[in-house]
C-alpha cells in the first residue's frame, strides 16, 4: 500500500472509529498528466536532504511552484469554469472532460477535469451535501468577495487542488452518507460511508427551520441536550457554565460523534451570522419574519448548549445579539409556537418565548 | 459505452454543461433542468422498435435535417437503409411540392438519425422502414420556421407522396417506450390506422398520453403545438404576414404562387381550412396597404372563393357548408381577361364553373357565369382537345349532372364525360381520365342504357398497365364497386 492510501485509511480510522469501515475505496486518476507527480522522478536522491546542496535548493524550489499553483493558471481556471458552468454550457466540451465515478455518480455529484489544468478538478455536489473546508479546496477569488456570496459560490460547485504531496482530505455530508476525499499529487481518492448516528437522549421532538436533514437531526439532538438540564434540580444549577459542565458528562449526555463537532460549530457560527444581519427593523410589518428569527434564535440557544463549554465568546455574543432585537417594537406579536412558549415556560431568560408563551396564557383564558 | 439514466441524472450546473449538447438533440429525454432555454430547431423525435427473439424493444432516436458537428460520445450516428431512405425522400418530395415560395429554402435538408443510449452488447447501427417520415417532414417544418418542436410530443406515421399519413408496425411498444424514455411525453401523433387501433391506443394509454389520429400531414401541422400560442399552422400564417407585411413585392409573389397552387387542387401546407383562412387574413392585410395592385386582390379573392369550395362538403345542404367571406361577382368574369393571360383565364373557368355546380349560393352571376363557359366550350366534333379544354368539358358535364332536370340533360352530360375520358385516355393520362370514368359510372343510375359502353371503358382503362386503377375503386359508386369486385 502506498503512503497516500495507508495515510487516508489511517485518517478514516481515526475519524470514523466506531463504524464498521468498508476499507476499500475508489481511485480516480488523471492520465498521469499531473506535473507534481513527475517530479519525484527528478528527486536528487543521490545526495542527502540534510546537506543543502544546490541540487536539493533547486528541487524544492522546483517543487514549492508546482505545489503552490501560479496566480495566473488558477484564474485562467477560475475564468474557464465560470464561462462554461455559468455562461455558456455549450462550451463544455471544449474545455472540461468527465472523470467517471460510480461512487459519485450513485451519491449524485460529478466531478470534471480541465483540459490545461491537471492539477486542479472541479467537483460539484448533491444538493443535499455539505461541504466542510479543506485545504484541499480552493475558492475563487476567496478574498475580494464577502462570505454570502462566497456561501453561493461554494454551493455550486468546489476546485480541488491535486497539487499536494501529502494527501489532504475532504469531508463531505449527504443527507445519510459521509464522504471523504483524498486529494494529493497521485489523484483522487474517495470514501464513503453511512452517517455514525446521533444520540438520542429522550423522545422530545423539536420543529427546526433547517432545511438540511443533518442539520435537522443535529438540532434535535441540541434540543434535547439543551432541555435534559431542566430535569437536572434548578438548586444544583447556578449558571449555563455549570449546566454544561454537568450535561456533557458521559453518565448524562451520551457524547455526539467527533464528526459532527465541526459542522455543529460552523451551525453555530452561521446562524449568529444571519441573526446578525437579519436583525429587524422597528418598522418591520410581515410578522412571519420577526417569528422565524425568533425560532432562529431559539435554535441558536440549543446549539450554545453543545458548543458554547468549548468557546466562552459565545456567551458574550449571545448577549450582544440580544440586546441589539427591537423587543419592544415586536411585544404586540403573539407567535403561535408551542416551541416558542416552552422555552419561555422551562427557562425565563429565554425571552424571545416570551410573547408566545403570553399568547398561549391569553388564549387559555379566552 | 454505458446506459446512463438520462431522467435520473444530478441537477447541478456541472452535470448540466456536460449533457447539453445531448440534451440539444434529445430534449425529449431529458427532465426540464437540463433542457437548453434556447433549443435548437430542425430536429424531431423518431420512435423506434427493434426486434429481440421476436420481442419489440423500444428505442428514441433523433431525426436532423443537418449533421451534427461534433457528435457527444453517448449518441451514435445511424445508417439509413433502403426503406427509410425512399420514405425520407418521398417525404422531402412532397415538402418540394407543397411548401410555399415564400417557406422554400435553397439548402436541401440532409437527413441524418442519432440514437441515445446504444446498447453495448448488441449496438444498433442502422434503422430501416417508414415511420420516421412525419418526423423528418416536422424536423425540415421546424427548421424553416426557426422554431423548436414542443417536447411533450412524439410522433410516429408514414407519409405518402400525397401527403397522407400511413400507419407503423408495432405501435403501442413504441409508445410504451416514449413514455418511460421520455419523461415530458403527453401527446403522440399516430397515422391513418385503424378504429379497431385506434380506440385500444386511447384505452390502453388513456392516463398517461392523448392519441391524435392524423390522416394527412395537414392535419398533423394543425394539431401540433410549437409555440405556446400557435400549432405549427397559426405559426406558418404568422411568418407569412410578418414575410409580406408592407412589402408589395412579397405579397405580389405569395398571391400569384398560392393561385396557381390552388387551381391545381394543391392547399400546399395549409390544409384547405388552414389556407382559407391564411387567404383571408391576407386579403385584408392587403385591403388596408395602400400599395396593393388590384391584380393582388383579383387573385386572392378568386383563390379564396376556390378555398372555400374545396372545404365544402358536396353531401350536405347549404346550411352547413362553411361560410365564406365574398361571393363571385359580375367584376370577377368580366376584369379575368385584364388580369390575366388566355391560358390562366382558361384554367380558372373550370374552377368558377364548379363553383356554381358545388357552391350555388357563392356565386352571384350565375347567368354571365353560364354564358361566359359556353362561349369557351369546345365544339363536340373536334378531333381532338387540349387538357384545359378537356377539363372545362369536364366540369360542363358535372353542372350538367348537378342540374340535370330531364334524361334528355342527362344524356347530355354523359356525352361530355365520356368524350373527355376518350381523349384523357387517348393521350395516356390515365389520372385525368378517372374522373370522367366515377362521373359515368354516377349517371348510370339513371343511364341503364349506358352501363355496357361505361364497363366497357372501365376494361380498357383497367388493362392499362400504368392506370393504378385500384386507387380508383373507392371514388366509384358502390354498386360498380361490388360488381369490379365479383367480377375480378
Amino acid at each position: 500500500m502506498n503512503k497516500i492510501d495507508s495515510s487516508f485509511q489511517a485518517y478514516l480510522q481515526s475519524e470514523l472509529p466506531d463504524l464498521q469501515q468498508d476499507q476499500t475505496f475508489e481511485r480516480l486518476k488523471f492520465n498521469g498528466e499531473n506535473k507534481a507527480g513527475l517530479l519525484f522522478s527528478e528527486m536528487p536522491f543521490q545526495n542527502d536532504p540534510d546537506s543543502k546542496s544546490q541540487q536539493w535548493n533547486n528541487y524544492i524550489e522546483a517543487l514549492t511552484q508546482v505545489a503552490t499553483p501560479k496566480e495566473d493558471e488558477l484564474i485562467s481556471l477560475f475564468d474557464a469554469a465560470r464561462l462554461v458552468f455559468e455562461v455558456d454550457p455549450s462550451l463544455f466540451n471544449e474545455h472540461f472532460s468527465t472523470i467517471d465515478s460510480p461512487t459519485l455518480q450513485s451519491l449524485g455529484a460529478s466531478i470534471y477535469k480541465h483540459k490545461d489544468f491537471p492539477n486542479h478538478c472541479i467537483f460539484f455536489p448533491s444538493e443535499d451535501m455539505l461541504v466542510q473546508d479543506s485545504n484541499a479546496i480552493i475558492y475563487p477569488n476567496r478574498d475580494s468577495i464577502d462570505s454570502t456570496e462566497h456561501l453561493e459560490s461554494s454551493s455550486q460547485y468546489y476546485i480541488l487542488s491535486l497539487n499536494h504531496h501529502i494527501a489532504q482530505f475532504v469531508r463531505i455530508f449527504s443527507s445519510r452518507e459521509v464522504i471523504h476525499f483524498a486529494c494529493s499529487k497521485e489523484g483522487l481518492l474517495i470514501h464513503h460511508s453511512d452517517l455514525p448516528s446521533i444520540p438520542q437522549i429522550s423522545n422530545q421532538q423539536y420543529h427546526s427551520v433547517q432545511e438540511h436533514r443533518l442539520y435537522r437531526s443535529l438540532m434535535q439532538y441540541a434540543f434535547q441536550v439543551r432541555y435534559h438540564s431542566f430535569q437536572v434540580p434548578s438548586s444544583e444549577l447556578s449558571s449555563k457554565e455549570a449546566f454544561l459542565s454537568q450535561v456533557m458528562q458521559p453518565s448524562k449526555v451520551e457524547d455526539c460523534p467527533a464528526i459532527y463537532m465541526n459542522v455543529l460549530n460552523k451551525l453555530f457560527e452561521e446562524t449568529y451570522l444571519t441573526l446578525e444581519k437579519s436583525i429587524p427593523s422597528n418598522n418591520v410589518i410581515d410578522e412571519s419574519t420577526i417569528v422565524h428569527w425568533l425560532m432562529q434564535r431559539d435554535e441558536l440557544e440549543s446549539l450554545y448548549y453543545l458548543v458554547g463549554q468549548n468557546s466562552p465568546d459565545h456567551q458574550q455574543q449571545l448577549i450582544d445579539l440580544d440586546q441589539k432585537f427591537p423587543t419592544y417594537a415586536f411585544a404586540h406579536i403573539l407567535p403561535d409556537s408551542e416551541q416558542l412558549a416552552n422555552a419561555w415556560f422551562t427557562d425565563p431568560s429565554n425571552w424571545w418565548g416570551q410573547s408566545a408563551a403570553m399568547g398561549q396564557l391569553l388564549s387559555q383564558q379566552s | 459505452m454505458k446506459y446512463i439514466p438520462y431522467t435520473r441524472l444530478p441537477k447541478h450546473l456541472g452535470s448540466k454543461a456536460q449533457y447539453y449538447q445531448t440534451a440539444t438533440h434529445f430534449p425529449w429525454c431529458f427532465p426540464s433542468y437540463f433542457i437548453p432555454t434556447e433549443r435548437q430547431p430542425g430536429i424531431a423525435p423518431v420512435l423506434g422498435v427493434r426486434f429481440l427473439y421476436e420481442k419489440p424493444i423500444p428505442f428514441i432516436a433523433a431525426i436532423t435535417t443537418q449533421s451534427i458537428v461534433s457528435v457527444p460520445p453517448e449518441i451514435t450516428s445511424l445508417d439509413k437503409l433502403r426503406n427509410l431512405e425512399n420514405a425520407l425522400h418521398t417525404a422531402n418530395e412532397w415538402l418540394r411540392d407543397h411548401l410555399p415560395l415564400w417557406l422554400q429554402q435553397l439548402t436541401q435538408p440532409s437527413y441524418n438519425l442519432y440514437l441515445l443510449n446504444n446498447s453495448d452488447s448488441k449496438p444498433l447501427l442502422s434503422v430501416d422502414g417508414g415511420s420516421a417520415a412525419l418526423s423528418a417532414v416536422l424536423a425540415r417544418i421546424s427548421e424553416l420556421l426557426q422554431y423548436p418542436l414542443p417536447i411533450d410530443w412524439v410522433y410516429s406515421a408514414t407519409v405518402s407522396d400525397r401527403g397522407k399519413l400511413g400507419p407503423v408496425n408495432a405501435l403501442e411498444a413504441k409508445i410504451q417506450g416514449a413514455l418511460s424514455m421520455c419523461p415530458h411525453v403527453q401527446h403522440v401523433v399516430v397515422g391513418h390506422i385503424s378504429d379497431s387501433e385506434f380506440t385500444h391506443l386511447q384505452t390502453t394509454f388513456k392516463s398517461s398520453i392523448t392519441v391524435h389520429r392524423c390522416h394527412t400531414i395537414q392535419e398533423a401541422l394543425a394539431c401540433i403545438p410549437i409555440t405556446e400560442e400557435h400549432t405549427i399552422q397559426q405559426m406558418i400564417q404568422h411568418q407569412l404576414t410578418y414575410y409580406v407585411e408592407n412589402n408589395p413585392e412579397r405579397l405580389t409573389l405569395f398571391a400569384e404562387d398560392i393561385f396557381v397552387a390552388i387551381q391545381q387542387g394543391w392547399s400546399q401546407i395549409y390544409g384547405w381550412g388552414s389556407l382559407y383562412r391564411t387567404l383571408v387574413a391576407m386579403y385584408e392585410l392587403a385591403k388596408n396597404q395602400h400599395h396593393t395592385t388590384p391584380k393582388v386582390l383579383y387573385l386572392l379573392e378568386l383563390s379564396i372563393l376556390i378555398a372555400c369550395r374545396y372545404q365544402s362538403n358536396p353531401n350536405t345542404s347549404i346550411e352547413e357548408q362553411p361560410k365564406c367571406i365574398l361571393h363571385l361577382r359580375r367584376s370577377h368574369i368580366e376584369n379575368g381577361v385584364h388580369f390575366l393571360n388566355i391560358g390562366e383565364w382558361y384554367t380558372l373557368l373550370p374552377h368558377l364553373l364548379q363553383q356554381l355546380t358545388d357552391r350555388p349560393d357563392l356565386v352571384d352571376c350565375q347567368k354571365l357565369l353560364l354564358k361566359t363557359i359556353q362561349s369557351h366550350l369546345p365544339d363536340k366534333n373536334q378531333q381532338w382537345y387540349t387538357p384545359i379544354q378537356l377539363r372545362l368539358m369536364g366540369a360542363w358535364g358535372r353542372y350538367l349532372s348537378k342540374t340535370a332536370t330531364d334524361p334528355h340533360h342527362l344524356q347530355e352530360a354523359f356525352h361530355w364525360q365520356q368524350l373527355c375520358f376518350e381523349h384523357w385516355f387517348i393521350q395516356g393520362l390515365f389520372y385525368d381520365a378517372s374522373y370522367p370514368l366515377c362521373a359515368m359510372m354516377y349517371l348510370c343510375e339513371h343511364l341503364p342504357d349506358k352501363e355496357a359502353s361505361t364497363w366497357q371503358c372501365w376494361n380498357s382503362f383497367k388493362r392499362k398497365p400504368n392506370s393504378k386503377y385500384q386507387t380508383i375503386i373507392q371514388f366509384m359508386p358502390p354498386i360498380w364497386q361490388e360488381r369490379i369486385k365479383l367480377s375480378s
